[in-house]
C-alpha cells in the first residue's frame, strides 16, 4: 500500500495553480522593491523623470493584486482547498493586499520628489537613505521567506522590524531638531518626515506578510507580542539625536551579517 | 477497414443462424398450437362441461366434466400441499442453511428432483403408497403432483430470496428485528411476487402431467370426488381417448388438450403479471 | 469555531477496540469518544476501517460469523461488545441508515411502523402520531402525508433515504449511524439530507461515515481520520480542516499522496 505522504497533490494542475499564485506574489514583491528603490534614488538625486516613471509603475502592481484576487477566488471556488492549501491561498491574498499598499506608499515617496527637488537637500536625507536601504533589505528577506516558505526567516524579518522603528524614531527626533534649529527647513523636513513615515509603514506591512507566511506554514500566529516603540510621539524635545541614530545603525548590523551568511 | 468488414459479415452470419433457429422452433410450436386449436375447437361443446366421460361404445359422445373437476381438485390440493413445504424449505436454504452441510445437500438433491422425469415420481408414489394401499387413488395422484410442485417452489423461493439484497436484511436487523421477523416481514415479502410466480409455474407444469397420474390416480369413468378411489383427470383421459379407435372419443381428447393448453396459457399470463409486479 | 454546546458528554466510548475479519486485523486499538448531540464524521481512504468502526457500534458484524471485536465499546457506560448484550435492544438505541436507500416492500406508513412495533406496543392513535412525528423529523411529512398507504419503493432516491432516516428515528434511538448516506444521491437530495442531519443533531447523536470530505467539513462537529485500521487523528472539524496536527491527515484532506 502506498504511503499517504507527499508534497504533491493528486491533481497536478492544482500544484501548478498554487505555484502560479506564488509566482504572482513574488513578482509583486520584485516590482514593489524596484519601485521603492527608484523612488528613493529619485529623492536623493532629485531626479524628477525617474520619480515620474516610478509613480506610473504603481498601476502595474495594482493590476497584479487584482490578478491574485481573481486566481484566489478561482482556487477557492473550484478546488475547495483545505488545511495548508487553504492557508496558502489566504496568505497569498493577504500578502498581495499588503504589497499593493506598499506600492502606494512607495509611489507617495516618489510623488514628493517634485517638491523636494526645489530645495537644497538637508541633512536628514542621508538618514532616509539608510532607512530605505534597510527596508529594501527586509523586502528581499521577506521575498526569500515567501519563496522558500521559510518560517525562521519570516520570524527573523518580523523581529527585525523593530530596527526600522528605532531608525524612524531616531530620524524623527533628528528632523525635529533640525526644523526647530532652522525653521526655513520646515517644508522640506515635513516632506522628509512623511517619506520616513511611509518607509516605517512599509516595514509594518512587511511584518504582516511575515505573519502570513508563519501562519501558512505552521498554522499558528506569531505569539510573542512585538514591543511597540512609540517614542516619536513624545512631545518633549529630543536630545542627542545622533547617538540614538548610531545605536539604531549598530543594532541593524548583526542582521546584515546574518544575511551574508 | 478489412477487420470491420469481416466483423460485419460474422455478425450477419450469426444473426441469420439464430433467426433460423428461432424460426425452426416457432414452426413446430405453431404447428402444435394450430392443430390443437383446429381439432380442439371442433370438439368444444356445452356437453363437454356438463356430461361425464362416455362408456366405451356408447352412441352419445359424452363430456369431460368429471375429468375437469378431478384435475382441478388434484392440482389445487397438490399445490396446497407442496407450496408451504417448498417455501419453508426455500427459506431454510436461502436464509439459514446457506453454508451448512445439510443446506448444501438439500440444495443438491432438490436440483435432482427438479429435473427428475415425472414418470419416476409416479413410480415412486406407486411403490410407496399405491402398492401398500392396494388401489389407485386421488390421494396418490395428489402426492405425486405435490412431489413435482415441491422442488420447483423450493428452487424459486430460494432464488428469489437470494435476489433480495443483503442491505435490505441488514436494514431490518439494524432496526432491532430478530431473524424470523426480518425474514417473514421483509425478505419474504420482498420476494413474494417471485415466489407466487414460481408456484403458478409449478401449477402450470402439473396441469399437463400424465405419467405420474397413470400410476397413481389412474382414471375414473364416473363422477367421483372420493380421494381414496381412482379419480378422473384430463391428462389420463386424453391419453386413453386419443388412443381409442372411436372418432368421437378422439374429438373429446383434442378438446381436453385444448382446455389444458388454455389453462396453462392463463396461468402463464398470471405469472407474467406477478413478475411485472415484482419490478414495481 | 462552530457553536459549542454547554455539555460535552460522551455517549459512546471506544477503549482499546480491535476488530477482525477472520485473520485480518481491521481495527487497531481504537480509542475514541462520541459526544452527545453532536455530529461525528469518520473519514479516510477505502478500507481504512471507518465503516467497520461504525458497524461495531450496533454490532452489525454479528450477522457474519467470521467477524469479531475485542476491547471495550461503552454505550451509556455498558460494554456493548459483551456476549450477554441483547443486540436487538442495542439496535433500538443505536439506529443505522445505509449507503443505498432500503425501503421495505410495504407502504410508507408500514415502513415506519415496522421498527416501532418491534420494541413498543402502541395504540393505533399513538402509532399514527409516531409515524407523523418521524416523517416530520425527517422532513418528509409534507411530501408523503397524502400517500402514506402507497409503497415506499415508489419514492425518489432522496425521499427513500429520508424515509429510511424516518424509520430509524421512529424507534427513538439515542445514536444514529449513517453509513455514506448520500453517496447514491444527487447533489440536491444530498443537500436535503445534510440539512436534515444538522436539524437532527439537536435530538440525536449522529455518527456519519463519508467519502465526501467536504461533506464531513460541512456537517460534522468532530472528525476522525482513519487510515489502515488506525485512528490517526480525532478533533474538532474546524481544526482538522484548517490545521490538522498530523502530517498524514494533512496529506489526505489536501489531496496529496506518495
Amino acid at each position: 500500500m502506498n504511503k499517504l505522504t507527499s508534497d504533491h497533490h493528486i491533481h497536478h494542475a492544482f500544484d501548478q495553480e498554487l505555484q502560479e499564485l506564488d509566482a504572482l506574489v513574488l513578482k509583486m514583491c520584485d516590482q514593489v522593491t524596484s519601485l521603492l528603490q527608484d523612488a528613493i534614488t529619485a529623492v536623493t538625486s532629485a531626479d524628477q523623470g525617474l520619480a515620474y516613471a516610478a509613480v506610473k509603475r504603481d498601476q502595474g502592481i495594482d493590476d497584479l493584486e487584482l490578478l491574485v484576487k481573481e486566481r484566489t477566488m478561482q482556487i477557492l471556488a473550484l478546488r475547495e482547498p483545505k488545511a495548508v492549501d487553504l492557508r496558502w491561498v489566504i496568505a497569498a491574498l493577504e500578502s498581495a493586499a499588503n504589497l499593493e499598499r506598499m506600492g502606494d506608499m512607495a509611489k507617495n515617496i516618489a510623488k514628493r520628489v517634485a517638491i523636494l527637488s526645489t530645495f537644497t537637500p538637508m541633512d536628514g536625507i542621508g538618514d532616509i537613505t539608510r532607512m530605505a536601504r534597510m527596508t529594501v533589505d527586509f523586502l528581499g528577506k521577506i521575498r526569500e521567506a515567501w519563496a522558500e516558505k521559510d518560517t525562521a526567516l519570516a520570524l527573523q524579518t518580523w523581529n527585525g522590524d523593530a530596527l526600522i522603528d528605532t531608525l524612524f524614531d531616531a530620524l524623527f527626533q533628528n528632523l525635529m531638531v533640525i526644523m526647530i534649529d532652522s525653521p526655513h527647513n520646515i517644508t522640506q523636513g515635513m516632506h522628509l518626515l512623511f517619506i520616513a513615515k511611509n518607509l516605517e509603514r512599509i516595514g509594518d506591512r512587511i511584518t504582516n506578510i511575515a505573519e502570513s507566511i508563519y501562519y501558512l506554514e505552521s498554522g499558528k500566529k506569531i505569539d510573542s507580542v512585538r514591543p511597540k516603540s512609540d517614542g516619536h510621539y513624545r512631545s518633549s524635545i529630543p536630545q542627542a539625536s545622533h547617538s540614538s541614530l548610531a545605536a539604531a545603525e549598530a543594532s541593524a548590523e548583526p542582521l546584515r551579517d546574518l544575511k551574508k551568511e | 477497414m478489412d477487420l470491420r468488414k469481416k466483423r460485419r459479415i460474422v455478425n450477419r452470419v450469426a444473426l441469420s443462424c439464430s433467426l433460423l433457429a428461432m424460426v425452426f422452433g416457432l414452426f413446430w410450436l405453431a404447428w402444435v398450437l394450430i392443430t390443437t386449436v383446429k381439432l380442439g375447437v371442433t370438439g368444444l361443446s356445452w356437453d363437454l362441461f356438463t356430461k361425464m366421460t362416455p362408456p366405451p361404445g356408447a352412441g352419445n359422445p359424452g363430456g369431460l366434466l368429471n375429468a375437469i373437476v378431478g384435475s382441478l381438485l388434484m392440482i389445487v390440493l397438490a399445490t396446497a400441499l407442496g407450496t408451504p413445504m417448498g417455501i419453508l424449505a426455500g427459506i431454510y436454504l436461502a436464509e439459514y442453511g446457506k453454508h451448512t452441510w445439510l443446506g448444501q445437500t438439500t440444495q443438491f438433491i432438490n436440483g435432482i428432483l427438479l429435473s427428475a422425469p415425472s414418470i419416476i415420481v409416479g413410480l415412486f408414489v406407486y411403490s410407496a403408497y399405491v402398492a401398500h394401499m392396494g388401489n389407485f387413488s386421488g390421494l396418490a395422484g395428489i402426492f405425486s403432483l405435490a412431489l413435482i410442485v415441491l422442488p420447483v417452489v423450493v428452487a424459486t423461493t430460494e432464488n428469489m430470496l437470494r435476489l433480495v439484497p443483503d442491505t435490505m436484511r441488514e436494514a431490518a436487523y439494524a432496526l432491532g428485528a430478530s431473524k424470523h421477523v426480518a425474514i417473514l416481514s421483509v425478505t419474504l415479502r420482498a420476494s413474494m411476487a417471485g415466489v407466487v410466480t414460481g408456484v403458478l409455474l409449478a401449477m402450470a407444469r402439473i396441469a399437463g402431467e400424465t405419467a405420474p397420474l397413470l400410476f397413481t390416480a389412474l382414471s375414473n369413468q364416473f363422477w367421483s370426488l372420493d380421494l381414496n378411489q381412482p379419480i378422473a383427470n384430463l391428462p389420463v383421459t386424453i391419453f386413453k381417448f386419443a388412443m381409442s379407435p372411436f372418432k368421437d372419443w378422439q374429438e373429446i381428447a383434442w378438446a381436453g388438450v385444448f382446455l389444458i393448453t388454455l389453462g396453462i396459457l392463463g396461468v402463464n399470463i398470471l405469472a407474467r403479471i406477478f413478475t411485472n409486479l415484482r419490478y414495481k | 469555531m462552530k457553536e459549542q454546546k454547554t455539555t460535552l458528554e460522551p455517549v459512546i466510548i471506544a477503549k482499546n477496540l480491535d476488530f477482525y475479519y477472520g485473520n485480518i486485523h481491521a481495527l487497531k486499538n481504537i480509542n475514541l469518544e462520541i459526544y452527545n448531540r453532536h455530529v461525528t464524521a469518520f473519514i479516510g481512504p477505502s478500507g481504512c476501517g471507518k465503516s467497520t468502526l461504525l458497524r461495531t457500534m450496533n454490532r452489525m458484524y454479528n450477522l457474519y460469523p467470521e467477524q469479531r471485536a475485542s476491547g471495550m465499546l461503552l454505550l451509556d457506560g455498558e460494554n456493548v461488545l459483551e456476549s450477554g448484550v441483547d443486540v436487538n435492544v442495542l439496535r433500538a438505541k443505536v439506529g443505522m441508515v445505509f449507503q443505498k436507500p432500503t425501503p421495505f416492500p410495504m407502504s410508507i406508513y408500514e415502513n415506519i411502523a415496522f421498527g416501532v412495533r418491534l420494541h413498543e406496543r402502541l395504540s393505533k392513535q399513538q402509532m399514527n402520531e409516531r409515524v407523523e412525528w418521524a416523517l416530520l423529523q425527517a422532513a418528509l411529512w409534507e411530501e408523503t402525508k397524502d400517500k402514506l398507504n402507497q409503497s415506499g419503493m415508489n419514492l425518489s432516491g432522496g425521499q427513500q433515504q429520508r424515509l429510511c432516516i424516518a424509520r430509524a428515528i421512529a424507534v427513538k434511538p439515542k445514536v444514529l449511524l449513517l453509513d455514506e448516506p448520500t453517496s447514491a444521491l444527487d447533489p440536491i437530495s444530498t443537500m436535503h439530507i445534510e440539512e436534515l442531519i444538522a436539524e437532527l443533531k439537536t435530538e440525536f447523536t449522529i455518527v456519519i461515515v463519508t467519502h465526501n470530505m467536504q461533506q464531513a467539513a460541512r456537517i460534522s462537529d468532530y472528525t476522525a481520520y482513519m487510515y489502515m485500521g488506525e485512528l490517526i487523528e480525532f478533533g474538532l472539524t474546524d481544526q482538522i480542516f484548517i490545521e490538522p496536527r498530523e502530517k498524514q491527515t494533512m496529506d489526505y484532506i489536501t489531496g496529496r499522496f506518495g
